[in-house]
């Protein structure tokens, strides 16, 4: 009735074999780090440069100081909190919408993906002139509310931040849509089955059976949405105000406007630090609630 | 649809340990479930008691799954009760039903380990944790698992996480667990050593289960009494004895016992028996008594186990010996019987007294072990 | 003097990768930039050409009335490349640019001449100078005035009860003029400073230079009411016909395709800012020759003509309008009977100013 021990892994060869490995490994490596190198690397580190330099050659902060103060930082932190924001809506809905698509059957869940992904496709403009045919004062929503003696109606909808939350959710929904899907379709029904055989109810099974298994897929989905959200500038050129204005403009504006490059290097290498800052805490948030469930097992 | 009788079953319960269980823990009464024309479950009735094993036995589309699935309330009746105890569970969620099920793919929770695993039903009924942490340690101990609390079920082998499994159904001691195949994923070896454990927890703490398969020789391991379904219907619901020495159906005769099938036609009853005149042979053979009028075609049942050689004349036929192969303790001989195109009668004889190719032999039986069916029309 | 020019090129060189890291989030958002249509370095044989304009409608336009007529005429290919301005200079800066013709605003061509990127002009090889009469002030060393453009008012007419919004006083009137305004955002245009001194009552000859205190106090009156800030030439139409907004600063040659499309918007010319465009040529460019006779082409009155036929753009050459028929020239918002009522953007103000001011525009306008 005992059971036998089977999980000693047998570690010397495996090592040995690593080691070989590894150096074969690195030969084929070789392609992708070059091309690391060339069009990653080499590029960060110009922009790096280019962001420390003063006109006159010698090295300054002042471009950081610059994009860290007054109106850059306050729009630096309009593209975090956008970025946040379109995360967490995109999330919510790629959630409900993924779980809905999940549970049909594959052709109308390509279809329903289909509905998802379209818009997609759809030059800014024409999105924009449907955004206003749908959000405006006299737009399809405020229509149909006023018609139902909504206190409040029209409410505006666009040209503040409603409106960048709901263009960019709205772009962001299919990347998180799609990831979520896989991730949901690569759960196994049964072991909701298995939780609801042995007494759990539905709240239950959802908070502690499902989410669990999704939790990956919810993480890298956020994760996503909220690195792609700090990079865009259209969307909330389009649907908001000035106060929308995120960091990407400000970018755009400086090299394309004002040819001035080491401001925009500046700005790019403090984007390229959120989306560092954005990974790193998913990966420490994911590793403390494993830590901590390690803690509570033990 | 006949009758069945509860047998108690011959089983130590361990007193105490359980509650006790007022009624019949589960019972099943007219059944029925229909995926369009195709009937998947057709009336089935059955009580089950307390500490039994039950097996579900048949082939795949035999209704076995769908039966236990009804039970376990997966999917739902079109007609029929269930009852667990005293509660009618027919229309009631799965959760609610209070059943254990164990499953054929083990379906652990992968982010939890083993421990949360088996501690998940607990804490769903709001156990504290002393004893969730107590009750956990021990229902591991009990499945050997000790030490393997703190894994994840990836970590651990197919029959570690069977056992998991196992354990996570039986913590909470629901008063009926189900299993569906649950040894189906494990190679043979794994199963054989498997069904054992399985057999001696179920002793040891009492256990009411219902168990599928389509494996005979694990049902006859495991249960105390077998359901042999087929196309929807239970054919018979008896102990593994009984099916095997009185089957009721000629189907449950082959499917059990693979039986020798004889055409023939009553030739008269006495008291204590009932003659046949075999149709092939012409000989006579005597049969326990059946209910059965003389110029009834039947079909004669006899399982090769239970057929014995003797010299040629003796018996109720005389044939040769075409194959005789040697198989350890037993010799199986195929003998083509005179006077007819009927199929080798097949005999299992014990070694040593066995006959050999080409020999001529009578074959005999105990009128005891000889059962008839009788042939319908146009069957 | 040239160490500091190799450091340079290597930044600029750099600077490539940034714009392509800068872009990277903001490229999976959504496929904006350049649409490059071909990239034009000199091939031996045939003589071709590679003009840079701004694509879109306005570059169909070109294609149509100058571009074709013009290799059928002479038999040099033309190609055509939409750069931004930054790309251009990188290009330049680098020594091998891929284009030969720049039509691009004088505002950028001044930009461009101050960074040594354009080609001195040699007006004499540009003969059509003079029977296009092109006034003396659209020629400077590196660039010719070829066309220009007006930022002016629309509004709906249905909108104030048959009222006609006269002055930028009434663009700012919003009690006698309800409803929303849009405005431009400096992502589009220079900022319309101009517009709120006028309104304010600074006379059109005394804007220059700019009371830019003055101008962003009168801006703040109208904050509220403005609803969006356009940043594409084609919102102001789309706000105007979804009646987001009942007036709005526009484009001159936006108007005349919603009016087609039947939407009740005017114009109103009074107080119009008007901002040239115009050709220099590259530094460095492969076909210098095959340039100016694109250049010198393209400026015949009779070309202009046609390209104001195909585009509402306002030819530079006031000879050109005389080819056009009376309904056209009506149509044009810089035919020469509305020049009184507009006035020419101070650009050499702009270009000291512009960044100051799109940078103070931006705190004004997050308030």
């Amino acid at each position: 009735m005992a059971a036998t021990l089977t999980a000693n892994a047998p570690a010397r060869p495996r090592k040995l074999l690593a080691s070989r490995r590894t150096r074969v490994g690195i030969l084929y490596a070789l392609p992708v780090v070059v091309y690391l190198l060339v069009l990653f690397v080499y590029p960060i580190l110009s922009t790096l440069f280019l962001s420390l330099k003063n006109t006159d050659g010698s090295l300054t902060l002042h471009w950081y100081v610059d994009a860290l103060t007054g109106i850059n930082l306050s729009v630096l932190l309009t593209t975090v909190r956008i970025s946040a924001e379109t995360a967490l809506f995109s999330l919510v809905f790629g959630f409900v919408l993924a779980n809905a698509i999940s549970r049909l059957k594959p052709l109308w869940a390509g279809v329903a993906m289909l509905i998802v992904v379209v818009p997609h496709f759809i030059s800014a403009l024409v999105r924009t002139y449907g955004w206003i045919i749908l959000l405006g004062d006299k737009g399809l929503v405020n229509d149909t509310l006023a018609k139902l003696w909504v206190p409040g109606a029209p409410f505006q909808l666009l040209y503040n931040e409603i409106g960048v939350v709901i263009g960019t959710t709205s772009v962001m929904l299919p990347y998180t849509v799609l990831l979520l899907y896989s991730v949901m379709r690569g759960v196994d029904r049964r072991l909701l089955a298995a939780a609801a055989s042995m007494g759990a109810g539905r709240v239950t099974i959802f908070r502690r059976v499902y989410l669990p298994l999704v939790a990956p897929g919810l993480a890298s989905a956020g994760l996503l949405s909220f690195i792609l959200s700090l990079g865009y500038y259209i969307t909330p050129a389009l649907m908001g105000g000035p106060d929308q204005t995120m960091i990407a403009s400000l970018i755009n504006q400086q090299v394309m406007k004002q040819n001035q490059w080491n401001g925009a290097a500046a700005e790019g290498v403090v984007l390229l630090l959120l989306t560092f800052a954005g990974l790193l805490l998913v990966k420490v948030v994911t590793s403390f609630g494993a830590s901590r469930k390690k803690r509570s097992a033990s | 649809m006949a009758e069945f009788g509860v047998v108690t079953p011959s089983v130590k319960v361990a007193g105490g340990k359980l509650p006790t269980a007022t009624g019949k823990p589960l019972s099943v009464v007219a059944l029925r479930k229909t995926y369009g024309d195709v009937v998947a479950v057709d009336e089935a009735s059955m009580e089950i008691a307390a500490g039994e094993f039950v097996t579900f036995l048949g082939a795949s589309g035999s209704g076995k799954t769908t039966t236990l699935m009804m039970i376990a309330g997966f999917c739902e009746p079109d007609s029929g009760t269930i009852t667990v105890g005293d509660r009618d569970v027919t229309r009631l969620a799965p959760q609610k039903r209070g059943l254990g099920f164990v499953f054929q793919q083990y379906l652990l929770f992968p982010h939890m380990t083993v421990s949360e695993n088996v501690a998940f039903p607990l804490t769903l009924r709001g156990v504290p944790k002393d004893e969730i942490r107590r009750r956990v340690g021990e229902t591991l101990e009990i499945a050997g698992l000790s030490g393997f609390g703190g894994r994840k079920p990836r970590e651990l082998s197919g029959g570690q996480q069977q056992r998991v499994a196992l354990c996570r159904a039986l913590v909470y001691r629901p008063p009926v667990i189900l299993m569906d195949e649950p040894l189906g994923a494990l190679d043979k070896k794994l199963r054989d050593q498997l069904q054992i454990e399985i057999k001696a927890i179920q002793q040891e703490l009492g256990l009411t289960v219902v168990y599928v398969t389509h494996d005979q020789e694990e049902a006859l391991v495991l249960s105390d009494r077998i359901a042999v379904m087929r196309n929807g219907l239970i054919e018979q619901f008896d102990t593994p004895r009984e099916l095997f020495e009185r089957p009721r159906t000629p189907f449950v005769a082959d499917f059990l016992g693979a039986a020798n099938f004889l055409p023939g036609r009553v030739l008269q009853n006495t008291d204590e028996h009932t003659v046949v005149r075999l149709d092939q042979s012409g000989g006579l053979l005597t049969a326990r008594r059946h209910e059965l009028a003389s110029g009834t075609s039947v079909k004669v049942a006899v399982q090769p186990g239970r057929l014995r050689a003797c010299a040629p004349d003796d018996g109720f036929c005389t044939g040769t010996v075409e194959t005789a192969t040697y198989v350890g303790t037993l010799v199986r001989a195929g003998v083509r019987i005179d006077g007819g195109d009927a199929p080798l009668l097949r005999l299992e004889v014990p070694a040593g007294r066995g006959p050999v190719t080409g020999e001529r032999v009578g074959v005999t039986v105990d009128p005891e072990d000889v059962n008839l069916f009788p042939v319908e029309q146009g069957g | 003097m040239s160490d500091p020019m190799i450091g340079r090129r290597a930044l600029l060189r750099g600077a490539g990768g940034l714009a392509a890291l800068a872009a990277v989030p903001s490229l999976a958002a959504c496929g904006t930039g350049t649409s490059r249509a071909s990239s034009g370095s000199a091939k031996g044989g045939g003589k071709s050409v590679v003009v840079r304009d701004s694509g879109g409608t306005f570059g169909e336009a070109l294609q149509k009335a100058i571009y074709t007529p013009f290799t059928q005429e002479t038999g040099i290919a033309v190609q055509v490349v939409n750069l931004q301005g930054t790309q251009m200079l990188a290009q330049i800066k680098q020594g091998r640019p891929q284009f030969d013709l720049i039509n691009n605003s004088m505002m950028d061509h001044i930009k461009f001449a101050a960074q040594d990127a354009l080609e001195r002009l040699d007006t004499d090889r540009i003969k059509s100078l003079k029977s296009a009469k092109i006034p003396q002030n659209q020629i400077t060393g590196h660039a010719v005035g070829n066309s220009f453009y007006g930022q002016c008012m629309a509004y709906r007419t249905d909108a104030f009860g048959g009222k006609k919004p006269e002055t930028w006083a009434d663009f700012w009137d919003t009690r006698a003029f309800k409803g929303s305004r849009s405005m431009c955002n400096p992502d589009a245009d220079l900022p319309e400073l101009e517009f709120a001194l006028l309104a304010d009552g600074v006379p059109m000859d005394k804007l220059y230079p700019l009371d830019v205190d003055r101008a962003f106090k009168v801006l703040t009156r109208l904050r509220p009411d403005i609803k969006k800030f356009w940043d594409s030439g084609p919102l102001p139409g789309v706000l105007l016909s979804r009646q987001e907004v009942t007036m709005s600063t526009v484009w001159d040659g936006r108007i005349a395709d919603l009016q087609k499309q039947g939407v009740p918007v005017a114009r109103q010319l009074n107080g119009m800012r008007r901002q040239f465009q115009g050709y220099g040529i590259a530094k460095g460019a492969a076909h210098v020759d095959a340039a100016y006779q694109l250049m010198d082409y393209s400026l015949r009155p009779e070309v202009q003509a046609r390209l104001a036929k195909t585009f509402p753009s306002n030819p530079s050459s006031p000879v050109a309008y005389e080819k056009l028929t009376k309904v056209e020239r009506n149509a044009l918002a810089g035919a020469p009977q509305y020049y009184d009522k507009g006035f020419d953007a101070d650009i050499n103000w702009w270009i000291k100013n512009e960044a100051a001011v799109s940078k103070r525009w931006l705190e004004w306008a997050r308030g």
